[in-house]
């Protein structure tokens, strides 16, 4: 009862292999319905911009590897041809431990990536959608969310902006205190400036106003943020009206100067005015932070954010580490008890087919109401017998090869391999009224 | 049973605000989960607690306890962790509770330092225009209180972030324009039950002592401490002038009323000393 993990992700190939071989929902809805039909009786695949992935559990009666799993995934996208050295195989424990490493975001290429999670759910509801996800599948995703959960929950592995521009939004919210309220300034089109926009419309400002050299690349854009455009020689009119400025332009000049700061601040009473350069080379005067009430940050002092933030996240590693090992270890127990319940059910099985042919023996002799009290009598009998064997079972899942050795045992002492085969031959037989085969 | 009672929270409130604080500091500069999920707690048990010792002071003397320094110390730390709960039970965010309740932690630990208890109460003290005198004085003295703190704080983001370190106080504080609203509405009212006290003061005192000097350094200090508390709210509310003047001048009023209650009242004025 192998669990497979074959896939590529971001530690085994570049991002030009992976971001071709991503699969969208319909490809992983036809693939996972071919393995379903042929190779794997549980199947679950997770395609996101930095890993795809297949873990699966074979049929019994299919024979199956690491490499026959690989050569699938491999024969989804045949136009890319991706060697063997990009794939990683995993099995069971290791199966296990990277899905929950990835559920966690502690694999992640951006440490504390807090979207996998959706992406782990929204890709076992596909499996769930196309019948492919059964017992093992489902308890191992199980746990898994559940460790993205508690990982979130219990740790600050996802918490403080890692991207330059959502480092702004962040300094940002340190000053003002109702950001949708504020209104922002961008000067430049470029992608930065562009994205802090985007985040800053994330967290929910609605008031932008955009400038650029050449208008009409502003007013292309400019739709899409709900903005107003204005005229490049005019934007220092609005730095008295505006809460944010994010200049992101390529041009080797400065464009705002301490003077041009200075006089807004009065025009706009003494408001305080966050300024973010993240242009290079810098577009604002270095002497415009000194005013009063003026915050002006640069890409430097951003990426100290960025560099604060990802340094505390690291520290949260060791704790999210204990998480995954503790939710691994109970998946195991659960996992290993499935070893033991077929010769649990066996014993059981066993027992009461003796219990059965007995109680046939001795149901001409006494009457109805004696029967039944017999009935429950021996049926009581058989549970205190069976008890401490099965609680045995039970108890020793946490280590596998005790429990291999005592399933292997009891099969022996109860000849339960044997008992198999003839019970399927002998039926019960009935003894007739004044006969007694006992003895 | 009542003195046994009385003397046992004394000695137990400034615990309790130590640890109070304490749990208030580990969750904001550790992020310690455990102190986080008790800190509320721990403050609500030391609340309660205030309240007994002031009820069961007052029915162990059988007078309110505004007669001494360190009982309206103790009624200051009362009013700005009164308050503060307050405040977080209203804005859901726990973030300056350490800095608010170290203060209130070291008006504590100072009037329980400076426990004297006159054996026979001043005669002038049982006049009821005291009691409101008093009462509104301890009200403005705490929101003054609490104004500082929050200017502090204001101050020390404000450099965070000019000078780009990021430590807990970027992480954890309120943003530096609720600092600053929050400051300025507690020196709005502080000011306002100053204002009264000082009204009421005027009426009262020239009945009570003829001989008293306007030029008394208790009442020069606290026309200084009411001016610069205007200034405060005319520089936010009309001359909009930089912020963190605006802050500095808080500070520097609280400050000086900090001085005037302590070093002033016991050593240099000539009649508001009562003991």
């Amino acid at each position: 009862m192998t669990i497979y993990a074959v896939g590529i992700n971001h530690h085994t190939a570049p991002v030009e292999i992976r971001e071709r071989f991503a699969l969208s929902s319909d490809e992983i809805s036809t693939a996972l319905r071919t393995l379903h039909d042929g190779l794997l009786k549980e199947a679950f695949i997770l395609s996101t911009c930095n890993r795809t992935e297949l873990y699966g559990v074979p049929y019994d009666d299919v024979e199956t590897d690491g490499y026959v799993l690989q050569d699938f995934l491999r024969n989804l996208k045949p136009e890319i041809q991706v060697e063997d050295k990009y794939f990683f195989k995993f099995f069971t424990c290791g199966a296990a431990s990277h899905l929950f490493n990835v559920a966690a975001s502690i694999d992640s290429q951006v440490l504390g990536d807090v979207q996998i999670l959706k992406q782990i759910k929204d890709a076992y509801e596909l499996s769930l959608k196309e019948g492919a996800a059964d017992t093992i599948l489902n308890t191992l995703l199980h746990y898994a969310l559940r460790v993205g959960k508690r990982v979130r929950a219990e740790t600050s592995l996802g918490i403080g902006a890692i991207s330059i521009s959502y480092a702004a939004v962040q300094l940002a919210g340190r000053i003002f205190d109702n950001i949708q309220q504020k209104q922002v300034l961008l000067i430049g089109m470029g992608e930065t400036g562009l994205l802090t926009a985007r985040h800053f419309a994330d967290r929910g400002v609605q008031r932008f106003m955009f400038t650029n050299r050449t208008r009409s690349r502003a007013e292309e854009i400019a739709p899409k943020f709900g903005a107003d455009v204005v005229d490049f020689s005019a934007f220092p009119d609005t730095l008295k009206e505006v809460d944010v400025v994010v200049t992101a332009t390529s041009s080797p000049e400065v464009l705002i100067t301490r003077s041009m700061i200075k006089n807004s601040m009065k025009g706009r009473y003494n408001r305080p005015l966050l300024v973010l350069d993240i242009s290079v080379p810098r577009n604002v005067d270095p002497a415009a932070g000194s005013v009063g009430n003026v915050f002006l940050n640069d890409i430097d002092a951003l990426q100290g954010i960025v560099d604060h933030n990802i340094s505390k996240r690291k520290k949260e590693l060791p704790k999210a580490g204990a998480i995954v090992s503790e939710e691994l270890m109970r998946f195991f127990i659960w996992y290993n008890s499935l070893e033991a319940t077929p010769t649990i059910q066996k014993i059981r099985e066993k027992f009461e087919r003796v219990r059965q042919n007995e109680l046939e023996r001795f149901r001409h002799r006494i009457d109805e109401n004696s029967f039944e009290a017999v009935e429950l009598l021996t049926h009581r009998i058989l549970q205190k017998i069976l008890h401490p064997t099965m609680r045995s079972l039970r108890i020793q899942t946490e280590d596998v090869t005790s429990l291999n050795m005592t399933v292997q045992v009891l099969r022996e002492v109860f000849d339960l391999d044997n008992e198999a085969a003839e019970a399927d031959d002998k039926p019960v037989k009935k003894t007739p009224p004044g006969e007694d085969n006992d003895h | 049973m009542i003195s046994i009672f009385n003397y046992f929270l004394e000695t137990i409130l400034p615990i309790a605000y130590a640890l109070v604080t304490l749990a208030y500091g580990l969750a904001f500069f550790r992020d310690n989960t455990y102190a986080a999920g008790w800190r509320t707690r721990l403050l609500i048990i030391t609340l309660i607690a205030h309240f007994l010792y002031i009820g069961s002071h007052t029915a162990e003397y059988s007078r309110c306890m505004v007669t001494t320094p360190f009982e309206i110390m103790s009624l200051i730390a009362f009013t700005i962790t009164a308050t503060y709960a307050y405040i977080e039970y209203r804005t859901r965010s726990r973030e300056t509770g350490v800095f608010m309740l170290f203060v209130a932690f070291l008006f504590v630990v100072v009037s329980s330092v400076m426990t004297r208890m006159p054996s026979v109460p001043n005669p002038v003290l049982e006049d009821n225009t005291v009691g409101i005198h008093v009462s509104t004085a301890i009200f403005g003295y705490g929101a003054l209180a609490i104004s500082a703190v929050y200017g502090v704080l204001f101050l020390i983001l404000y450099r965070n972030i000019r000078r780009n370190t990021f430590g807990p106080f970027f992480k954890h504080l309120p943003s530096l324009e609720s600092l600053e609203k929050l400051s300025v509405v507690a020196a709005a009212i502080g000011l306002t039950f100053l204002t009264v006290a000082m009204l009421v003061a005027m009426i009262w005192l020239p009945d009570a002592m003829p001989n008293f000097s306007y030029a008394d350094p208790k009442l020069v200090i606290t026309a200084l401490v009411w001016l610069l508390y205007a200034a405060v709210l005319l520089s936010y509310y009309v001359f909009r002038i930089d912020s963190r003047r605006v802050m500095q001048l808080s500070v520097s009023g609280f400050l000086l009323a900090l001085f005037s209650m302590t070093v002033i009242n016991l050593f240099f004025s000539t009649f508001h000393r009562f003991i």
